[in-house]
């Protein structure tokens, strides 16, 4: 059902069962604005939660369950703000301005919009892949807020080199030579370059390749679960060191192996993401009722 | 790459990707590309596996066809990275 808004910016409608509500429309301090949609239950929220999605392709291949997810938590009394980065989506902006420092600044503009629109007192962040070194740099600006990684960026460099190895495999299995050149290269004398239909741009490299998610961090202890993604039920190496570092920065982690066949996100045809990635959502929805208290 | 981790690689690609047939048909030099066994996004695991199980790092360059045509191939490839 769709109903009206006092806010002319807003596109608003209540789900069949009645619930929650969604808020679709444009929000954001400066002159470009940011797109995103507020799930709210329709009585008074418990929390609220902040989702950061990932970038180029995964920007795609996660957005259904972003959205599923939203939707489930706004059910069980947590509201949710979704948004699109500057230069992504129908976010204004363009993709070549977008840096990690305006990503973290779209993330922090999104939790104050999710604020004011429902007078939450309780807040926390989640961060999908590339998403989760913004949502943990977003999280840090609010002390010991709960933080949830799904399948978590932990090195960009590593992020940006996947992509581009993403490309590079690409043309193996087409059967054609990769190019002699890596990324920086290619992004020192071109700017841009086209992965899988996406372009990843030279601010947003530059800005953001040295950056890991222990450090952004900081030195700020908060509940964080990490989940990974994946056939494999044991936990993989790197996020074993990571779940490590973040217990030594005073963070209580809790880690959950989920079974989802999400991997090489890249590569991933997002048709193949329309199942709904059940366990997912309950593993990240059961934590965050047990962090944010919502209803069960 | 040792025999057990070539086991490993064989069992990853019969378990986790697109294998059809008996697994004492994946021979060694079986064409993986060629057949269809492996597309880019199996190319992709097969890189992380890599590196994960066999602690390599495979540089970019040595992301062509001809790499990854057999199971001998990224055998080889492994061995020389080691």
């Amino acid at each position: 059902m769709t109903v009206a808004d006092g806010d002319a910016r807003l596109a608003a409608r209540i789900d069949g069962g009645g619930t929650f509500r969604e808020e679709a429309g444009f929000f954001g301090p400066g002159p470009q604005r940011l797109f995103g949609v507020l799930h709210r239950p329709t009585g008074p929220p418990l929390g609220g939660l902040v989702i950061c999605p990932s970038i180029h392709t995964e920007f795609i291949t996660g957005y259904r369950t972003e959205v599923v997810l939203a939707r489930t938590l706004a059910s069980r009394g947590l509201a949710v703000q979704r948004f699109h980065y500057r230069g992504v989506g129908h976010s204004d902006g363009e993709t070549e301005e977008t840096t990690f420092a305006t990503m973290r600044e779209d993330a922090l503009a999104a939790a104050a919009r999710l604020l004011e629109r429902t007078g939450v007192d309780g807040l926390g962040f989640l961060g999908m892949r590339f998403g989760g070194l913004v949502a943990g740099s977003a999280a840090s600006e609010h002390r010991g807020c709960p933080l949830v990684l799904v399948e978590p960026t932990l090195e960009a460099r590593r992020f940006f080199r996947d992509a581009w190895r993403a490309k590079l495999i690409r043309d193996v299995a087409k059967g054609t030579h990769a190019r002699g050149q890596g990324l920086a290269e290619a992004l020192e004398r071109e700017g841009r370059v086209d992965v899988v239909g996406y372009s990843i741009c030279r601010p947003l490299f530059e800005s953001a390749a040295d950056r890991t998610l222990v450090g952004e961090l900081g030195d700020g202890a908060r509940p964080t679960l990490l989940v990974q993604l994946g056939r494999a039920l044991s936990l993989r190496r790197d996020l074993e060191a990571a779940a490590a570092a973040l217990r030594r920065l005073g963070c209580e982690v809790a880690v959950e192996a989920v079974a989802e066949d999400l991997v090489g996100w890249f590569l991933t045809d997002p048709g193949r993401q329309r199942k709904q990635p059940r366990a997912l959502i309950e593993v990240t929805s059961g934590w965050l009722e047990g962090e944010m208290g919502a209803a069960t | 790459m040792n025999t057990t981790e070539k086991e490993k690689l064989r069992g990853f690609i019969i378990d986790r990707l697109r294998w059809d047939g008996a697994s004492r048909q994946l021979t060694d030099d079986y064409p993986l590309l060629e057949s269809g066994v492996i597309d880019s996004l199996a190319i992709f695991e097969i890189v992380q596996f890599l590196e994960d199980e066999c602690s390599v790092e495979i540089a970019d360059d040595k992301l062509v066809p001809e790499n990854f045509a057999t199971l001998a191939a990224i055998a080889k490839l492994v061995e020389s990275k080691s």
